[in-house]
């Protein structure tokens, strides 16, 4: 997201109007509606279902509101102190750290390993990126369907693997039991968004200088060294990217805890965004639900701005 | 000499052998799903792992009639092909005004749109209902759609932003010498040249609001204006126990998003790799 | 080519019109909105006449094929009735605790005329407190539907100042078992409190699940506890923690809970219950894997469905108190309402005479496979076609005990919900739960939940 270009022309272009002699406030006028018109549907579109509603979120979560009462009353931050002292909210925000952790290792490392893999492929490079990107191509609610279809204690496949060979003990409910729901629910978020990252480890792959690894094979070093000591460092941008995209996205689960698990057993799976959907849909704590929901907004935000900043430093 | 290049084929050999297991093992899940999508009931509990007796279709019909599919089915197409008319009639000429136009607070527009590509939508959704509510548009197919195309827009400006930059701007100035308005010069000159742009937009915005889960879940309410995604939910709630009739749902959800995806892999990948790298 | 560009930009102008009218529109829909249905409902008021008009009912999705032609009569029969009148039935999710209810309602686009929902004190309050429903108070008084209903279900539902619904059906819960299975095992009906323990074992022993629930619809865990403190803690404690001063933290009550938790570590409710849902848990228990699960009269359609009806058959728990009998538990399952702004009242009333009518009692009791005690008086007199619809009615004429998820406010509802599945998933103990449900009980009294029962 680099933005430089677009500020240097700017400032070319104030300078051309600069030396340009005043008073063609008919073709400032003219242009100005042209550019209106180009962005204005975006800009219509964009306010109504993306910019008001963010002002509401804030606005709702500072109200005492159902949802459906003609007036809201205005209680200051007593939605947030609320929420600070919610146990399950703050058990979700925990699981939501729990899945960014989690997400990361599942990730990062044995995807970029998968692309290097690839790389190194003469012949069938397109087919085997294609193949491993299959799984991204599928609806969230498809992923969660059929794994919790794989899941299942009794007559999905994992288990029935199990039980076949003998390994009785090793067949758990894996969305019943608080030790595994999260990491089985991490494997089919994975399982479904790793072909991305895959894919931009790959377009990162093809820009690293060849030269490097043959200097390297000249000293004799192995895969492996080759691996942390070109590779990885040679990807640094790309790592990033990939590193806070899946922290972003790992924020922003919903879809496949709602289908899997609804957030249950007992709360063992509860992310922010299961907890908020709950509170505001089946429990009418619209304002509640709006306060939590901002929280995990702020986060995110947060976090993005701080990372592209991190990011524009050590680039630069 | 001979005997590197017998090493490379070697090694070559067994990557190949290392990456088609991986691969195998890694869509294994969706052959269990087409597989076990012509079994009967039974068939899955008893045996999971073999092939079907014989290749029957009955979970396909039963779940494209009698699971209403059919009817899901019809409503994502509408919303999608909707969605993607809309994002690509709004999203080209912001991008284009982004990218060509100068003009005075452009960077900080173009960053207001940029916010909404990190929020999640989740922080949002519910004064997006109320939102909804007020227009008298919740659990109408026009309201996802609308909804949907807002939503999209962030990510397609910026990638629209980012092919019409790459369009050199002489291009745009000798139109002008011509004396072509602007839209003359978008429409005639500019756009054919952003084709493989405009290409993955699409795709993209059709993955997307095809694949959606969270919104139609949100924003309807009667069975028969539910997308496939929300319809495959409360299929597999209804019929939690009938694996075959879920998984022959579950293959037929699968199925167009597949399909574009094999048609269009090619292009699918470059606006993937442009657009996050940019 | 160039067409095609002119296309192209047309459609986009048209795309800008139209998102500038949506936009100029949001801030003041709201107050349009209100007028056009006072303006809809006046229309409605001063036509006269039936004919032609559309009932809209909105009632929950079929469980099966049985189901939906019993429906089909029914609207049969009230055509025959109305002449003129024509019936629209749509299906969906009729839970206020998924949150399609609320949605569909707040939606405020095309509300039913009436609504048959998961009824319930703390599920139609969700409604009413924020004006979706409207108060029936004078079309009570006006058809005399007091003196029609049966007068426990009445109870139940006018303490307060205002009712809000008219009782479909009351729900008369209790186990269900396989009689092959109890006969392979050579185990006989428990009529005791050792007896059923011993059966529960023996089930075990034999490996067989012995209880089959579907934690994961908070529903049906809600049986299965609503059963249990019936027969362990007797209909007074559960009335007391339901409308009196009781306590969910209450040993007593504790106690119960425990016994979930004991039965749970002795295997009698299989481990794999906590992420069943409700169809996966009748599904094993229909296919004979489970020897028992806690379900309603709901249950028959599906015996019909699959053919069962000769070897399921409904036992109670027996009582654990010394010379008690054990009720089925329940309440109202299903109840009418109408939505604030339905467009034709008159035609829900008429709706709402047919059900309480003997007329409707007649037809639905004479299909075999009817599933549902009716609310009405006049379904009392009438045997019922169906064996196990009968047993149902005879273990009900007593009365009946208490579901309580039917009875609790919003917050301890969830919190009853979530922390009997964490009871059965073995990721809580019983006084914290019940702690738990108490604390959510508290708030809810503090937001003012109170119920009142004639």
């Amino acid at each position: 997201m680099n933005l430089n270009d677009s500020t240097s022309s700017l400032e070319m272009d104030l300078k051309k109007n600069l030396s340009l002699v005043k008073g063609k406030n008919k073709l400032k006028l003219k242009k100005l509606i042209t550019i209106l018109s180009f962005l204005l549907p975006a800009l219509i579109l964009y306010s109504i279902f993306m910019l008001i509603p963010m002002f509401d979120a804030v606005r709702y979560s500072f109200f005492d509101w159902d949802g459906a009462a003609p007036s809201m009353n205005f209680v200051g931050f007593e939605n947030y102190i609320k929420l600070a002292d919610d146990k399950i909210f703050l058990k979700a925000l925990s699981h939501n750290l729990l899945w960014v952790v989690l997400s990361l290792i599942l990730m990062v490392i044995p995807t970029l390993v998968l692309a290097v893999l690839i790389s190194r492929v003469k012949k069938g490079k397109t087919f085997f990126r294609a193949g491993f990107y299959l799984p991204s191509v599928l609806s969230l609610a498809v992923v969660g369907v059929l794994w919790s279809k794989i899941y299942d204690p009794m007559m999905g496949p994992i288990n029935v693997f199990l039980k076949s060979i003998g390994l009785e003990n090793l067949a758990k409910n894996w969305l019943g039991e608080p030790f595994y729901v999260i990491p089985a629910l991490v494997i089919a978020s994975t399982w479904a968004f790793y072909g991305l990252y895959m894919i931009l480890f790959l377009a990162g792959l093809q820009n690293i200088n060849h030269e490097l690894y043959e200097a390297a094979d000249l000293d004799g070093a192995g895969p492996i060294r080759k691996f942390w000591s070109i590779t990885v460092p040679s990807l640094r941008n790309t790592l990033n990217v990939v590193i806070s995209m899946v922290i972003i996205n790992s924020l922003k689960g919903f879809a496949l805890i709602w289908i899997m698990t609804q957030g249950g057993p007992f709360y063992m799976s509860e992310l922010v965004s299961t907890y908020v959907y709950k509170a505001a849909f089946s429990m009418n704590k619209v304002s509640y639900a709006t306060a939590g929901s901002v929280v995990l907004g702020i986060i995110v935000i947060v976090f993005t701005i701080a990372f592209n900043y991190y990011r524009e430093r050590s680039e630069n | 000499m001979e005997s590197l290049v017998k090493r490379w084929k070697t090694s070559q050999i067994a990557l190949w052998t290392v990456l088609l297991l991986l691969l195998i093992f890694i869509t294994a899940p969706i052959f269990y799903a087409v597989i076990a999508s012509f079994k009967t009931n039974m068939e899955i509990f008893n045996s999971p792992f073999s092939l079907p007796k014989s290749w029957n279709f009955d979970n396909y019909i039963n779940a494209w009639n009698l699971g209403n599919f059919k009817q899901y089915f019809l409503n994502s197409a509408l919303i999608t092909v909707g969605g993607m008319l809309i994002v690509a009639l709004v999203a080209c000429p912001a991008g284009y005004a982004f990218a060509q136009l100068s003009f005075k607070g452009s960077n900080l527009l173009f960053y207001m749109f940029l916010l909404g590509m990190s929020l999640p939508i989740q922080a949002i959704i519910i004064p997006i209902f109320f939102q909804l509510k007020t227009m008298g548009l919740v659990n109408t197919l026009t309201g996802v759609t609308l909804v949907s195309s807002g939503l999209a827009l962030p990510f397609s400006i910026f990638l629209m932003r980012n092919t019409f930059r790459d369009i050199p701007k002489e291009l745009r100035e000798s139109a002008a010498m011509d004396g072509a308005g602007e839209w003359r010069t978008f429409w005639s000159v500019i756009l054919p040249l952003a084709k493989p742009g405009l290409v993955a937009l699409l795709i993209f915005t059709f993955m997307n609001i095809w694949n959606d889960f969270l919104l139609p879940l949100v924003l309807l309410v009667n069975p028969e204006k539910f997308t496939i995604s929300l319809g495959l939910y409360s299929f597999q709630g209804e019929q939690t126990t009938n694996f075959g009739l879920i998984f022959g749902g579950t293959v037929i959800s699968m199925i167009p998003s597949i399909i574009v995806y094999i048609l269009f892999q090619r292009s699918f990948v470059e606006g993937m790799t442009d657009g996050a790298n940019k | 080519m160039r067409d095609y560009r002119r296309l192209f930009s047309l459609a986009l102008t048209i795309v800008m019109l139209l998102s500038l009218m949506v936009g100029c529109q949001s801030p003041t829909a709201s107050s349009n909105d209100k007028e056009t249905s006072k303006n809809n409902g006046s229309k409605s008021e001063s036509a006269t006449g039936d004919h032609g008009k559309t009932l809209n009912l909105y009632i929950p999705n079929y469980y099966n094929d049985v189901e939906k032609q019993q429906w089909a009569k029914v609207v049969e029969k009230f055509k025959e009735l109305n002449p003129g009148v024509n019936v629209n039935v749509a299906n969906g999710d009729v839970q206020v605790e998924s949150g399609k209810l609320p949605t569909l309602l707040q939606s405020g686009v095309e509300p039913p005329d009436a609504i048959l929902m998961n009824a319930g004190p703390g599920r139609v309050s969700v409604l009413s407190n924020v004006n979706l429903i409207q108060p029936l108070n004078k079309l009570y008084e006006k058809n005399n539907w007091k003196d029609q209903l049966r007068p426990f279900a009445y109870d139940l539902i006018s303490g307060e100042k205002n009712i809000y619904e008219l009782p479909h059906m009351v729900d008369a819960i209790g186990f269900f078992y396989n009689k092959d299975v109890f006969e392979q095992h050579g185990i006989k009906v428990p009529t005791t409190k050792d007896e059923f323990l011993k059966a529960l074992q023996t089930l075990k022993d034999k490996g067989v699940a012995p209880i089959t629930v579907g934690a994961r619809n908070g529903y049906a865990i809600g049986w299965l506890f609503g059963v249990m403190l019936e027969s362990a803690a007797g209909t007074e404690k559960v009335e007391e923690l339901l409308y009196g001063n009781g306590k969910w933290n209450d040993p007593e009550i504790v106690k119960v809970a425990e016994m979930m938790a004991d039965w749970v570590k002795k295997g009698y409710i299989t481990k794999e219950s906590v992420t069943q849902t409700q169809a996966d848990s009748k599904f094993r228990f229909l296919s004979k894997k489970a020897a028992m699960e806690a379900e309603g009269t709901y249950l028959i359609t599906d015996l019909v469905d699959q053919k069962l009806q000769s070897s399921v058959n409904s036992v109670m728990m027996p009582s654990f108190i010394e010379g008690k009998t054990a009720k089925p538990v329940g309440g109202i399952g299903l109840t009418w309402v109408i939505p604030t702004k339905a467009k034709d009242v008159d035609l829900a009333e008429k709706w709402f005479n047919f059900i309480v009518s003997k007329d409707y009692s007649q037809i639905v009791l004479n299909l075999p496979d009817y599933n549902f005690v009716p609310a009405s008086k006049a379904s009392i007199g009438i045997e019922p076609a169906g064996e196990v619809l009968k047993t149902s009615m005879k273990n009900i004429e007593n009365g009946s005990g208490y579901n309580p998820s039917v009875f609790m406010g919003v917050e301890a509802k969830e919190a009853y919900y979530q922390n009997l599945q964490g009871l059965v998933g073995g990721l809580t103990k019983p006084k914290e739960a019940m702690d738990n449900i108490e604390a959510a009980a508290e708030k809810d009294r503090a937001e003012g939940f109170k119920l009142n029962k004639k």
